[in-house]
């Protein structure tokens, strides 16, 4: 803008910028009641902020420690109570009996039953009768090893 | 205090130094938004805002430029917001910028504060923010334009207005011979 001047006076614009200086004025007390309540209300707003911010720390650090604490108790009992209280639900089913025989009993079993076979058979005596060893038939002068 | 010690007082939320530096701008900020509010509480309430937010966004502030001139800006935007929600700034005449201009030399030298207030507020909202924010602010049209939301030529326009206005007012009160001479048309 081409600012004229002369030695009458001067340009609105420069009459203005001059005499500016002259509305400078303190506002009323009112103004800065405004700005301190929102400013209290600022910093109660982070407070309250803050005060959240730890408790949820706190919060999590507590969690964190109880579940370290049931899990090194549970460990220290030899029950894993955390992996049991997880575990599905489950029903026992009976289990058929299966009896193996293994080949030498069978083989065992099956001499003695040979070998009871082909024993002589003991008669059943008479009840004013008793089992004696029946007398040795080499000579009486040879003698026992 | 120094500056740097309240700015970094400040940025702690040390309520004494905020006071601190309420007290030592609020004076020249106050009348910056009275030339802008023709309310006096709206220009309490819009100081206020300011305030707050220089105070909230200090930390942002890196000592490029005055701090002064730092606070001003703030506070020259938040009278724009107002008058932005509470004025149709954007419903203004527009004239032909290259008209000539009948302008502007006067006899008077010197206006009282209350004077200076008083023809301020008998120009239209967009006048007065117009006049304000070029010949008070250095704004640029273009810079007028962006922050008022109208064209270069509006801004032009009104500027032309306000000072006729003022002129006519000048007259009007008093002011003894207002010489109408001939000026070139806003060109910065």
């Amino acid at each position: 803008m081409t600012e004229r001047r002369n030695n009458q006076g001067k340009t609105i614009s420069s009459l203005f910028r001059e005499n500016e200086r002259k509305l400078h004025e303190a506002p009323s007390d009112r103004a800065w009641r405004q700005l301190e309540a929102k400013l209290d209300q600022r910093r109660n707003r982070h407070r309250v902020q803050l005060r959240r911010q730890y408790a949820l720390a706190a919060s999590l650090a507590l969690l964190i420690g109880l579940i370290g604490l049931i899990s090194w108790l549970a460990e220290s009992a030899g029950q894993p109570a955390v992996a049991a209280a997880r575990a599905p639900q489950i029903q026992l089913e009976d289990i058929p009996l299966q009896t193996v025989q293994t080949e030498p009993i069978a083989q065992q079993v099956a001499a003695l039953s040979r070998q009871y076979q082909t024993a002589p058979h003991i008669e059943e005596g008479q009840s004013a009768q008793r089992i004696v060893p029946r007398p040795s038939r080499r000579p009486a002068s040879q003698p026992v090893r | 205090m120094t500056e740097q010690e309240l700015i970094s007082r400040c940025q702690q939320e040390d309520r004494q130094a905020q006071r601190a530096l309420y007290d030592r701008f609020a004076p020249v900020m106050f009348s910056v938004c009275r030339r802008y509010i023709q309310v006096y509480e709206d220009a309490e309430d819009v100081l206020a805002e300011a305030f707050y937010k220089v105070f909230t966004n200090i930390g942002q502030y890196k000592g490029e430029g005055s701090l002064e001139g730092w606070v001003r800006r703030i506070v020259v935007n938040e009278a724009l917001m107002f008058l932005r929600k509470n004025h149709a700034l954007r419903h203004a005449v527009e004239i032909d910028p290259r008209m000539e201009m009948a302008d502007e030399i006067t006899v008077v030298d010197e206006l009282a504060a209350r004077e200076i207030l008083e023809l301020l507020d008998q120009l239209p909202t967009g006048y007065r923010t117009v006049f304000n924010l070029y010949v008070l602010e250095g704004f640029k049209h273009r810079e007028i334009a962006d922050a008022l939301n109208i064209s270069i030529n509006t801004s032009k326009s009104q500027l032309i207005l306000a000072k006729k206005r003022l002129q006519e007012l000048l007259a009007k009160a008093g002011y003894g011979d207002v010489a109408l001479l001939s000026d070139n048309p806003e060109t910065r």
